[in-house]
Formats: structure tokens, sequence, C-alpha cells
């Protein structure tokens, strides 16, 4: 008897497994392949704008993702540079055997988590309530709560072109009878498609035809829990372009992709068009660009991003050779597209708990989202909830105003999904509030609360927190006379002038006065870490903003607080839209915020929930 | 909207023809109970009486007319019963229609549910409001092309290129290997153009503001230039009392007319001089109150006297303000001569006439008239206090934003943007709180 069986092993069953551990919980963790724990059967990258601020939201949670990342990395650099750090986000790639090993570790050496190969057919259930799953060779496993997070396995079907094998990754069984299962219990199912790009021979690239992309060679990190460094030794990557002739041949051999064949279905991320999409679909393009990403140190393997493909093997060739530099090029392994169901995430309530099995969680890929930090952030909220919930603790749950992660929550249980759902800085309203930089200080106290954040870390962000503060202080302690004394030294360093008496913090409020600037000035910051002076310049940098957007919030809170019974009857609102009734009905939001942001809810419905509730209340 | 309203929908009083309307989901019900014919088809006229069903009582004959939801005014079934205009025949229509089911509208609740049921967005819903009031021709033609969406589809606009610029900065955040950063100049450029957008849709609430509530001209100047004659004679009719005696006039005078189809109400002050008497001395108050709230000034002078130092100390109080300056009494001798005036007022336009003798009357009105429209409208105007005040909101984020370009802070300059967006849809009605809704619809008669 287990407290929890996490089935699945990939980037949200990790997280949700060692989340419950470090809780407490007697944690089952299942996969197919005990080999692939913490797999990356696409582009072995981490991190992006979104991506990276969930990332970090799950190492503040004390996750492994980022840690795992700094330790096995091959590149690093900072996206977004350009613009304010409300927005920067690091990405990494890694050594995608050495980050698998790396999990694989971490999973085996944690206490309280334990490992086991094998398929799960199905769940057991008595009564609504989830009590252990069963394993294809007929072993039963007992406990008081499943989370699913079986990636793409769920009747997972791969092609290339006409081609066409269940499985749930490349070489891998797909685990039919669950997802079948699942539909018996009631559960509304979907299908969506990925797919992945070519894995191309190194030895075979003229790459005095492509140029360089280097890594950042700054210090950095991805884990709050390391220290910046300086990475040696990263590996290049390469940019190209297609040409007119790549478009052509793509042409060709458009009618061979599987989804225009009819024998795949058609919703795949918009984000990732193939090749053969990109000129269906953007047929004015004479080019395209696309990267070209070493998949590891001891590889000559070659992940090549933006050259999605499901056309066969041999055509896939003639496209890639069109290519400067590609001329000779060979294929190792062949791009493949995969389709797969999920569970429509409506079914779940905001811990990750689905509406009508209890005990039984849903996260990553089975939920309609894309995306290994997607999966992570899902695993780590569902592993805490399932932990919390087999105490009989309150649920853990993040709202948008706390955490991408509460954005993307609210997002895939509110929104409806057209397509897999990748998190990104436009979804996320208070983004200058939510950055990368300040995801410990929003959370890891919360995680350590609950027990799920080690007593070591939160030792770290105290004496993070202190000298933050130290340096607020400070900032506004210190003042700065036009006298001139002041006005010259400003006029040496190439800084404004001033005319009134002004707090150092004031003038950090000036978008081009730096940290650099600040230093020069008062050299006594220059024994703060760069990180804390940037946390600290963008607290007051975008300090105005920042209030509007906890008025907005504020604001909304009024409409959270404003409930709606789970059993309400809809169809009592005769003047709701006919869309709307039906997505609120589907849904089922707990409350007027929550319904606000429904998708096909009009904002007249909104006033003629209003206006019922209002009456009724007379 | 669960429940069926109903309302008389004509004016309380004796009329030809007095309307009843239903509207809600029991409308075709209850209406065709109350009436002799069986009402067939949507959209068509049925000739019958309507009676009270529960004594058989005829009250009235009359037309019905039955609008199927969605297409009718409120997006609704709604059913009209036109029968003659009295008040206790209506009346009692509306009590037997009561006792049927239905429940008294409120105020302006017809167009609310119109506005919820997303047939006209909050511009048209006030529009509506307008076209009810309009007091004269041009306010009339105003409410009408902003009811036919002459605004909104400015806003449109509007939103539309701000969607347009956001996307263009969230695209290059979100996916920066894919989608190329925009350059200040043409980031600057998309805001400027969506800048002058607003503001001169901003500019039009002066001129509709006048047009809708009236334009306040006020006639200024020192005592016994002859302001009360010009008020006479722009009125047509002796409205002030006129006399030889400096400080006749001891109170402000207004009257509101009918100025070529716009509402103007022209407003005859105290002249202004140092004197002891303490009636003319609150009237003097009230005449500087006047000049500050007036839209535009008409300010006098008399030719057949020199300029004094009260005329001096006067004119700085029209400073600032739309002024006409005229000169009165050509008709006598001249000791005040155009060229002095003008270099008083740094080559201001004059225009000479003569109150008393009625000559250059047209001539002046000509030119208050362009000064209340100085062109011809053709865009769409604001009007109300409240779309103003979102607009000029609106420009103070985009102004914001051209101001972040500059700094390459886009993730901020997407924030304005986004805050401007949002004031459109305020605007429209598309974000709205209930409290300002019920303001605006409690303006309606009931029945609308």
């Amino acid at each position: 008897m287990f407290d929890l069986i996490v089935v699945g092993a990939g980037h949200a069953g990790v997280e949700a497994a060692l989340a419950s551990a470090r809780m407490g919980a007697e944690t089952l963790l299942i996969t197919i392949d005990s080999d692939s724990v913490g797999w990356m059967p696409c582009n072995p990258a981490i991190g992006g704008p979104g991506k990276a601020q969930i990332v970090r939201e799950v190492d503040a949670l004390g996750g492994v993702m980022a840690l795992n990342a700094d330790a096995t990395l091959t590149q690093i650099k900072m996206l977004n540079m350009s613009k304010g750090p409300a927005v920067w986000s690091l990405r990494v790639q890694c050594d995608k055997w050495a980050y698998s090993l790396g999990m694989k570790e971490r999973v085996e050496n944690q206490p309280h988590l334990h490992l086991r190969q094998g398929i799960v057919t199905r769940l057991i259930v008595q009564k609504d309530r989830v009590k252990g799953v069963e394993v294809s060779d007929g072993m039963k496993f007992y406990s008081s709560a499943v989370i699913i997070t079986a990636g793409t396995y769920l009747n997972g079907r791969i092609y290339i072109s006409k081609w066409m094998q269940p499985a749930g990754r490349w070489a891998e069984p797909p685990a039919n009878s669950l997802s079948d299962n699942l539909k018996e219990l009631g559960f509304k199912i979907k299908r969506f498609n990925t797919g992945t790009t070519p894995r191309v021979d190194k030895r075979s690239i003229d790459f005095s035809k492509l140029s360089v992309e280097k890594g950042d060679e700054i210090p950095l990190h991805f884990s709050f829990w390391n220290e910046p460094k300086i990475y040696e030794n990263q590996i290049d990557s390469y940019l190209g372009w297609t040409n007119e002739k790549t478009i052509e041949i793509t042409r060709k051999y458009l009618d061979m992709s599987p989804s225009v064949m009819g024998i795949m279905v058609k919703t795949g991320p918009r984000t990732c068009p193939s090749m053969e999409e990109k000129v269906r679909w953007f047929p004015d393009k004479i080019r395209h660009q696309f990267f070209l990403e070493q998949e590891g140190f001891h590889t000559n393997e070659m992940y090549m991003q933006g050259m999605y493909m499901s056309m066969p093997y041999e055509n896939q060739l003639e496209v890639l050779r069109t290519i400067p530099g590609l001329e000779n090029v060979e294929i190792i392994r062949p791009a493949y597209v995969i389709d797969y169901d999920y569970i429509v995430p409506t079914q779940l309530n905001l811990n990750y708990e689905t509406k009508i099995i209890e005990g039984l969680f849903i996260a990553g890929q089975p939920n309609g989202t894309t995306g290994y930090d997607e999966a992570a952030g899902q695993g780590i909220l569902a592993g805490i909830n399932a932990a919390l919930k087999i105490k009989g603790k309150e649920p853990f749950i993040l709202s948008r105003s706390e955490a991408y992660l509460g954005v993307m929550t609210d997002d895939i249980l509110t929104k409806e999904l057209f397509e897999p759902y990748r998190i990104t800085p436009s979804h996320c309203e208070h983004r200058l509030l939510l950055r990368q930089d300040n995801a410990d200080l929003r959370l890891t106290r919360k995680g350590y609360q609950i027990g799920v954040v080690e007593e070591w870390k939160y030792r770290k962000l105290e004496e993070k927190e202190k000298m933050i503060n130290e340096i607020k202080m400070e900032l506004e302690s210190i003042s700065l006379k036009p006298n001139k004394e002041t006005l010259s030294r400003l006029k040496s360093f190439g800084i404004k002038e001033i005319n009134k008496p002004m707090l150092l913090t004031d003038l950090f409020k000036r978008h081009n006065f730096t940290k650099e600037d600040l230093r020069k000035l008062e050299p006594s910051f220059t024994g703060y870490p760069d990180e804390l002076l940037e946390e600290v310049e963008s607290d007051i940098k975008y300090a105005g903003y920042i209030v509007r957007e906890q008025n907005k919030i504020k604001e909304s809170i009024r409409w959270e607080k404003f409930t709606i019974p789970v059993d309400f009857d809809y169809a009592a609102v005769p003047s709701l839209s006919k869309e709307g009734r039906e997505r609120l009905t589907q849904v089922r939001p707990k409350s007027l915020a929550q319904a606000m942001r429904v998708s096909g809810v009009r904002p007249a419905d909104i006033q003629m929930l209003l206006l019922y509730f209002k009456s009724s209340k007379k | 909207m669960n429940d069926t309203i109903v309302a008389i929908s004509t004016p309380k009083g004796f009329g030809g023809i007095g309307v009843v309307r239903l509207s809600g989901p029991t409308t075709f019900f209850i209406g065709q109970k109350v009436f002799s014919i069986t009402v067939k088809n949507p959209r068509t006229v049925y000739t019958g009486y309507i009676f009270n069903p529960d004594t058989k009582e005829r009250i009235d004959t009359g037309i019905a007319i039955y609008f199927k939801a969605p297409h009718s005014y409120t997006g609704e079934d709604v059913f009209e019963l036109q029968m003659h205009g009295g008040v206790k025949n209506l009346e009692l229509v509306v009590k037997v229609l009561v006792q049927l089911g239905a429940r008294l509208a409120e105020r302006g609740e017809f167009t609310r549910r119109a506005f919820l049921n997303g047939k006209l967005d909050l511009i048209e819903a006030e529009a509506v409001i307008e076209l009810i009031e309009a007091k004269t021709e041009k306010a009339v033609k105003v409410a009408a092309r902003r009811l036919f969406g002459g605004i909104s589809d400015e806003i449109f606009e509007i939103k539309k290129r701000l969607l347009y610029t956001i996307s263009s900065i969230e695209g290059a955040i979100d996916f920066p290997f894919d989608v190329e950063t925009l350059s200040v100049g043409q980031l600057d450029k998309q805001i400027t153009d969506v800048l002058n957008l607003t503001k001169s849709l901003l500019s039009t609430y002066k001129v509709g503001k006048r047009i809708e509530e009236g334009t306040k001209v006020v006639i200024a100047g020192r005592t016994n230039v002859g302001k009360s004659t010009l008020l006479n004679a722009l009125l047509k009719f002796d409205r002030a009392i006129v006399s030889e005696i400096p400080g006749t006039t001891r109170d402000t005078v207004e009257e509101m007319v009918d100025f070529f189809g716009i509402p103007v109400r022209f407003i005859d002050t105290a002249g202004v001089r140092e004197t002891k008497d303490v009636i003319e001395v609150l009237g003097k108050e009230r005449s500087v109150e006047a000049i500050q709230q007036g839209d535009i000034i008409l300010f006098m002078f008399d030719a057949s006297e020199m300029l004094t130092a009260e005329d001096k100390k006067f004119a700085k109080l029209t400073d600032g303000k739309d002024r006409i300056i005229v000169l009165n009494k050509t008709d006598l001798p001249a000791k005040l001569t155009i060229k002095e005036l003008k270099s008083l007022f740094n080559n201001e336009d004059i225009i000479q006439i003569s109150a008393l003798k009625k000559k250059g009357i047209e001539v002046l009105e000509q030119i208050i008239y362009d000064k209340i429209i100085p062109k011809e409208i053709e865009t769409a105007l604001i009007t109300t206090e409240r779309e103003k005040n979102c607009l000029k909101e609106a420009v103070k984020h985009l102004e914001k934003a051209k101001e972040l370009v500059s700094s390459s802070r886009d993730e901020l300059v997407s924030e304005e943007l986004k805050e401007a967006i949002i004031l459109m849809g305020i605007l429209t009605g598309e974000e709205v709180s209930t409290e300002i809704l019920d303001t605006i619809f409690s303006r309606f008669c009931i029945g609308k």
C-alpha cells in the first residue's frame, strides 16, 4: 500500500513523485522504461520566454528541473535582453543523456520514492474513488491517490507519412488500455498531435555556410540554489535558412503528410509549424530560418529546430539537401509526428484532481499542454496537492496574480484548447510582478510552509530577503545634493544631472540609470551581488506599474469572492448566449472572476449572471 | 432577463397614437391574450381590438406587431400594441398586461436589454437618449451619426491598430527566435498614428458638447456699451431692459434659442465698473463667473467713447477664451478706432455693428455660428463627459508609450497600449461596471 502512485516518469511525473516524497508520502513511480526517466524526446532545451518563469517557480518550490539543467547544460543564453527584465528569459540546451541520467539518479536516491518499470493498464476505482492501479502483467498496486503523467503515451500513434505505428515515443509501446479505461470511467477525451525534427549527422554538414550562435559568457544559473557562473566549453549552435528550392520541393510532398492524407488528427501546436505547414500557411515567404543544435557532448546527432516534417524519409533528405551547408546531409533519425489522447482539462479542479474520480490527478501532456517546462510545473502542483490531500490538508492553489503556474492552471481549466497549450509571457497579465528573478521570493516561503521545500533552501531565501532589504534601505537613506562636487561627479560618470536633492532610490527610477552607475556613485554597493541589485532595480523601475497591477488584483479579488455554486443551473438564466451557457456548464467556474475568463463567454453573459444573482438575492 | 417587461412607449398625454410595448420570454403569450386577431407572422401588421381577457371587456381598437427574437429592438421577443393616444386607455392596457404576468419596465430597460443582448453598444445606447432629448436639428444629426455607429467605427479602428502593435511586441517577446522586434522608428510611427486618431476623436468633444448640450455665448464688456441691446437683437425680441443709464442690467440675463439648428444660450452680463452699489457688485461677480463658464465671449466696445481703463482691465478677463471682439455704436461719431482696438488685441478680427440700428448683426451671427462649428461636421462627434474622459486617459497612456519606445522598454510600451485598449472597451461598453450602466440607462424615460 502506497500513499501515492505516479504513472509515468517524464518531466511531470518526476516532479510530482519527488514533491510528494519530499512531503513524506510513500510514493510509487511507475514508468514504461526505467532507462528513460526525464527523457527529452524532442528538443533537449529547457526554458525560453514564459517557460523559464515556470522552471524558476518549480525550482522555488523545491523542484529539480533547474538543478538538473544547470548540471547537464551544453549551452546557456538569456533571451530578450534587449527588453526589460520582466521578460528576460533563460534558455539552456542540455546533454539529453546526461539530463536523463541525472533525473534517474535524483529519483532513485529520494527517500520515500520507489521506482518500478511497468505499463499501467487500468485504474482500480471503487465508488468514484481511486484505489490503485493494475499493470500489464496483472500485478496490482494500491494507494490513496494516483497521478497520471503519461505524456503522449495515451493511445499514442507515430507517423512518417502513411507509415503508422502505435507508440508513446519512437520504439516505445503506448498505453492504450489506460486511455480506454479513462473513457470507460466517463472522461471526455480528445486528440492532439505534435512532431519532432530530423536528427542529422554533424559530420555531414558544412558549417562555413551557416552562422554560429554562441552561448552567453556571463555568469548565469537556472537554479536559485546554485551560484551564477560562467560556463566554459559550451557547444555552439548554428543558424541557417531554407530557400526557394527547399520550398518548391516541400510543396511537391505536401499531400504526403498524414494530417493531409486524413489518417491523423490535425490539431497540433501552431507555434511549432512543420515545414509543410509553413509552406501552406505562409505561401509568400521565400525562406524560413532554422537552428542546428547538438544533442549532447558525446554525440554527433543534431536537432533541427524549425524543421518539423512528416513526409517519407527519402523526401526529408531531398528537402534538407537544398539548404546551403546541408548539400550532403545525412539523417540519423527521421522526423516523425505523433497523435495522442488528452483528457479535456476542464474536467479538473484547481488542485489538478479530477472532478469525477476522487484521488485521481492528471498533469502534463494528458491535460493538452506541450513542453517539458509546462509538464514539470503541473507535475509539481499535482504532486503537492496529492500529498496534501492524503494528509487531509487544504489544497495548494496559486492564483494568476501569484505565479505563471497559476496562469497556466487557470488557462487550461477555463479556456477551450484549440491546440496544445504552451505558456508565454503574453499569457501573463501580471508579468511585471511575476518575473523569473523573483520566483523564490514569491513562492519558496509558501513551499516551505507546506513541507515541499527543504530547510536549507528556506534559510538561503531568508538571507536573500535580508540583503534585499538592506539594499533598499540604503538606497532610501542616501541623498544626493545638487552641489558643485556632486554635479561634477555625475557629469564625469555621464549621468544626467539633478536639480534638487534626490534619494538614490529616486535616481534608480530613471530608465537609463543602471546598477553600474549606482556603484560608481556609491562604491559601497559593489559588495552586493549583481542579481540582487538587478532585483531591486526591477522593483524600483516597475514600481508605478506594479502598483497599478496590484490595484487590478484587488479589483479581481472582488469578483473572485463572488462565488457561483458548483451545481448552479445555467439554464435558469435564459438570456445567456448559447455558447456562453454551454461553456459555463462545461467548465463550472468557481467564481464570477473565473467565469469572466472562460473562453466563449461574452461580457454580456457576465452582466446577465450578475443581474441574475443580484435579483435572486433580493 | 428572465421576465417580460411592459411600458407605454409614447409620451404621457393625449396624442394621435399611443404604443404599449412588451419585451421578454413570455411576450407573445401575454400580448396575444389581449388582442382579438391571431398574430400569425412576425413583422406583420394585424388590425383588431384590445380587450381584457378576464372580463371580455373591449378597451380600444388598434394594431399589433410581433417581432421575434433576436430580430427586435431589444433582441428579445417584442410585442407592440398601437392604439389611440389617450392616457387612461393606455394605462388600462398596461394594467391588464401586468395582471397577465408582465412587469412594469424600469427607466431605460428596453435599451438596456438591447445593449446586453448586443444589439447596440454603449455609445449607440447613449445616442438613443440624445436623439430623444435633441432640441435642435443639428443635435438630431449628431445623435443620428452616433447611433449609426460613426464613433464605434473609429474606436474599432483605433482598437484594431492597438491590437496589431501589441501583437507585434508580444510576438517578439514570446518567440524571440522567430519574430523580429519592431525597430524604434516603426514602433514610434505606429503609436504616433494611433495617438493622432485618438486625439482627433477627442477634439470633436468641444463641438459635440456644444451641439448636444447647448453653447453658452456670453455678451461682455463694460457698462453701457450696448450689451442688452445686442442681446435683444440676437434674440429678435426684447428680453432685456434697455436704458441710457449705465448699470441698468444688474444681474445676468439668459435666454436659450434655436440658433440656426444649434441650441444656444445667450447670456447678457452686468457691465463691469467700479461701484459701491451692493447689488451691482454682486452682478459683477456673476458677470465674471459667466465669462469663465462661457464657450464664446462677445466682447463689446463702444465706438463712440474713448477706450477706458475699465475696458483694458476687462480685456484681461477674456484672455484665453474663445472671443469675438465687437465694436458697437458704429452709427455714432467715432471716438474709438479699429486701429486702436486692434493694437489692444494683437490684431484679432473686429466686427463692427450697430445693435440699435440692427446693422452687422447677420455678419456677427455667421461668425458666432462658425465659431461653434468650425467647419461642416463630417465625422461623428463625441458628446458626453464619460467619453471625453476615457479618450483623455487613453491619450495619456499613448503618450507615455511613445516616451517609453525610445528607451526600448517594449514590455512597458505594451502595458500602456493595453491600458488604452481597455479604455476603448469601456468607451463602447464591452468592459463596463454595472454601476456605470445603471447611471446611463437611468437617463432614459420608461418605455425606451
